[in-house]
């Protein structure tokens, strides 16, 4: 409430300002949970932690070590650019989606950095990004039932 | 959207497969319910003789050598396993990981076993 109180106080705020969340296809709760996720996820400095695969889950994605760095590239503009899109507003449930993917992504590249945390957060994303904003998310409910 | 509501609840299913199919093996990846075990470990890893460093351990496992690990522990032996089965199978390393869970007495998990 007190997020929409500030958009209506300040209607002139331009669109893709970060503390708006009433200008998006997504509902405004919704997304200011995606982007409180992201940022923790940013000063946790999981960007830092994307490397290439290594004790993979999926033993297939060692065949990126013949390929030095292209997994981890790969993956870090793969969190970075839709992290900054989703934070700035712009077309939020396609970056909440290519977040989610792209976190399992990060995941199954290495059974080291895997933490349940970021797993959930990678469910929180891929799950709102299927909602409207007129829409009830009945299935991110469904989610965090199976997260408690 | 109905194709995304479709995805949406195969990805729902394919948690809840995860979560009974971990009742069934020792690790806990993927499998994010709740865990309520403290297993506080050290790894120790001798090749050809000589015991590697924390650092090296480290470097080694990119996991923390002693620490307190609060998922299950069969994750820590699931990554030193598969890293001895394939980077490290020609180092013949000989792996201990002493551990206590929930202040349980201490046991000892051994590669090769």
């Amino acid at each position: 409430m007190v997020l929409s109180s500030i958009e209506q106080n300040y209607p002139w705020l331009p669109k893709f300002y970060p503390w708006r969340s009433d200008t998006t296809e997504m509902r405004w709760n919704i997304l200011v949970m995606c982007k409180l996720l992201l940022v923790i996820l940013i000063l946790n400095g999981f960007i830092w932690k994307i490397g290439d695969p290594y004790i993979p889950h999926l033993s297939f994605l060692d065949m990126f070590q013949d390929f030095p760095g292209t997994y981890k590239t790969a993956m870090r503009v793969a969190f970075a650019i839709p992290a900054g899109f989703l934070l700035i507003n712009y077309k939020p449930r396609l970056m909440c989606f290519i977040l989610g993917i792209a976190i399992i992504l990060i995941l199954l590249a290495s059974k080291s950095i895997f933490r349940n945390h970021i797993f959930i957060c990678a469910c929180v994303f891929l799950m709102s990004s299927i909602y409207k904003r007129e829409t009830f998310p009945v299935l991110s409910s469904f989610n965090w039932e199976l997260f408690i | 959207m109905r194709i995304g509501l479709v995805l949406a609840w195969l990805f729902i299913a394919s948690q809840v497969v995860l979560i009974v199919y971990s009742r069934f093996i020792p690790e806990r990846f993927f499998c994010w319910a709740p865990f309520d075990e403290q297993t506080v470990y050290t790894i120790n890893v001798v090749i050809d003789g000589n015991s590697l460093s924390m650092e090296e351990v480290e470097k080694r496992y990119r996991y923390s050598p002693d620490a307190i690990e609060p998922r299950a522990i069969d994750n820590i032996f699931s990554i030193v396993e598969q890293y001895e089965k394939t980077y490290g199978k020609t180092d013949n390393a000989k792996v201990s990981i002493t551990y206590s869970t929930n202040g349980h007495p201490s046991k000892t998990w051994y590669y090769p076993q």
